[in-house]
């Protein structure tokens, strides 16, 4: 997976130029607001457990709302990404008791989509990318369910179904993976 | 980055929390929209003039042709000939050339599903190693879980040995509490053994002495069979006995009074100086236990008159056999 493509997208003081773009009317400035934010919206509805077409049919709802209501946006209240999620979430209410399997899918991991971005100083570039490469270096065992875990938003019972093995399993194979990626973290200087 | 945040137990959670989020939307993250050349976009110069332009190129190139002819003086009709040749030789070269393509693409196409092929062979391998892996997996997980019940058992049973080794260490109180009270009682048993023994002894001394007071005052002191036959005559012991035993319930002394009557009646019929009757008479007094009989009927604490006679009888009987 490429670094950079997998680096948060901190974009707080670029969302509010975005905004006061929008808000003057400049269909452009919509068009780079919906790129940079579309990605997200689309990965919370499908680690909510909606299929893809649902996931697509309910980010172009997303954006029609926000595209409405943008100017009750006030940067001075908090950021972009929280009210955005505040969108998302209304929009996907009425979906949640559709879904197939909702069971299957860590509430607590999809709102963390829309948790207000960290800081993008140096620091944290540099223990993102850190982190990257110690999940890189990671066995595929323990890569796989890290992925289903934390990117899909899987609970350890749903990833035990999928891979075909005991939750148990599950759940020792995340332990195993977390141990080392502290271990390596760790020797790397970044957690104590 | 700060101290804290890097002691703080859940930051490597956080930490791939935030991963898991920026990946999960890196990964459906939409390309921006290139930006359009739009029409409607161009300054208003661009927008009208270089249209403008274009059209008047394309007429002068129209008008260039036939302008260039009349000034060579050359009929049209020529150029149009030499032209067709031209394009014809033009046209065979672009057939060979697309033949040339073509067989290079077939060439290239074979390569290609050879490669293919070869890769398609290299998945299947893949596959099975997979599968074999993923069978090996599940072996170590059956395995795993065959130990880890073996685990449970173990541990039940070791709870289980301890719950027996606490019961075993009550029960080992219990019967070292028990070995005490039992020397306890041992001990009391042969002190009341020693106990009964002193009594026994005392009792016999006390009708040792009895015997020697019944004999001094009925027979003038003398001992053996001619005092017992006197004393039994003189206290008309036989008579007693006889309306004793029919005024008693056999199952008061009944059997003592009887073989004591039955005795005492074969004593007076003895002749004088007959010493073998004598002896036989003592040898039945011995085989009808008839002294014990009146120890059973003596502890039993009969009334005086009847606990009197057999007193009486029994001194008579032990005067004679020595027993008691």
């Amino acid at each position: 997976m490429d670094v950079e493509a997998s680096r948060p997208q901190i974009m707080s003081q670029r969302d509010q130029d975005i905004i006061a773009r929008c808000l003057d009317g400049e269909t452009d400035a919509f068009e780079e607001l919906y790129a940079a934010h579309a990605g997200r919206v689309k990965a919370f509805l499908l680690r909510s457990g909606f299929s893809s077409n649902d996931a697509d049919d309910q980010t172009q709802e997303v954006f029609l709302r926000v595209y409405k209501s943008l100017q009750t946006y006030d940067p001075d209240r908090g950021a972009f990404r929280p009210w955005l999620g505040a969108v998302v979430r209304n929009v996907a209410r009425r979906y949640w008791s559709k879904r197939k399997q909702p069971d299957d899918f860590d509430p607590h991991l999809a709102m963390q989509m829309f948790a207000a971005p960290d800081g993008d100083s140096a620091a944290d570039r540099e223990e993102r990318n850190a982190l990257q490469q110690c999940i890189g270096e990671l066995k595929g065992e323990h890569a796989v369910v890290l992925r289903m875990r934390y990117i899909d938003g899987l609970t350890t019972r749903a990833i035990g179904e999928r891979v075909g093995l005991p939750e148990a399993t599950v759940r020792l194979r995340l332990g195993e993976a977390k141990s080392k990626l502290a271990v390596r973290m760790k020797s790397m200087g970044f957690l104590n | 980055m700060t101290e804290e945040r890097n002691t703080r137990p859940d930051r490597l959670e956080a930490m791939l929390e935030q991963w898991g989020a920026d990946t999960a939307a890196a990964e459906q993250q939409v390309a921006p929209a290139p930006r359009e050349l739009s029409f409607w976009r161009l300054p208003w110069m661009w927008r009208y003039a270089v249209p403008a332009a274009a059209v008047v190129l394309i007429a002068l190139l129209a008008l260039w042709g036939p302008i260039r002819g009349m000034r060579k003086g050359e009929p049209a009709d020529s150029s149009v000939a030499a032209g067709g040749q031209e394009d014809s030789e033009r046209y065979r070269q672009l057939r060979h050339e697309l033949k040339a393509l073509q067989t290079r693409h077939s060439e290239e196409v074979v390569a290609l599903e050879a490669q293919l092929s070869r890769a398609s062979e290299r998945r299947n391998e893949l596959e099975s190693l997979v599968a074999e892996a993923n069978r090996q997996v599940d072996e170590l997980e059956a395995a795993n879980q065959d130990y880890r019940e073996q685990l449970a058992g173990l541990v039940a049973q070791e709870q289980d040995l301890a719950k027996l080794q606490e019961r075993l260490e009550v029960l080992q109180g219990q019967l070292t509490r028990l070995q005490l009270q039992l020397a306890e009682h041992a001990g009391k048993a042969k002190a009341m053994e020693q106990r009964v023994a002193v009594l026994r002894l005392e009792r016999q001394q006390v009708l040792a002495h009895m015997r020697e007071l019944y004999f001094a005052g009925a027979a003038g002191g003398r001992r053996g069979l001619a005092a017992a036959l006197t004393a039994s005559r003189e206290n008309r012991l036989l008579e007693r006995i006889g309306r004793m035993r029919q005024a008693t319930p056999a199952a008061d002394a009944g059997e003592a009074l009887q073989k004591s009557e039955a005795l005492l009646l074969r004593l007076a019929m003895l002749p004088d100086g007959n010493a073998a009757q004598a002896s036989e008479w003592v040898d039945a007094v011995r085989r009808s236990g008839v002294v014990g009989e009146i120890d059973k009927a003596l502890q039993r604490d009969p009334p005086g008159e009847l606990a009197r006679l057999l007193l009486e009888a029994r001194a008579i009987f032990t005067e004679v056999t020595h027993v008691g």
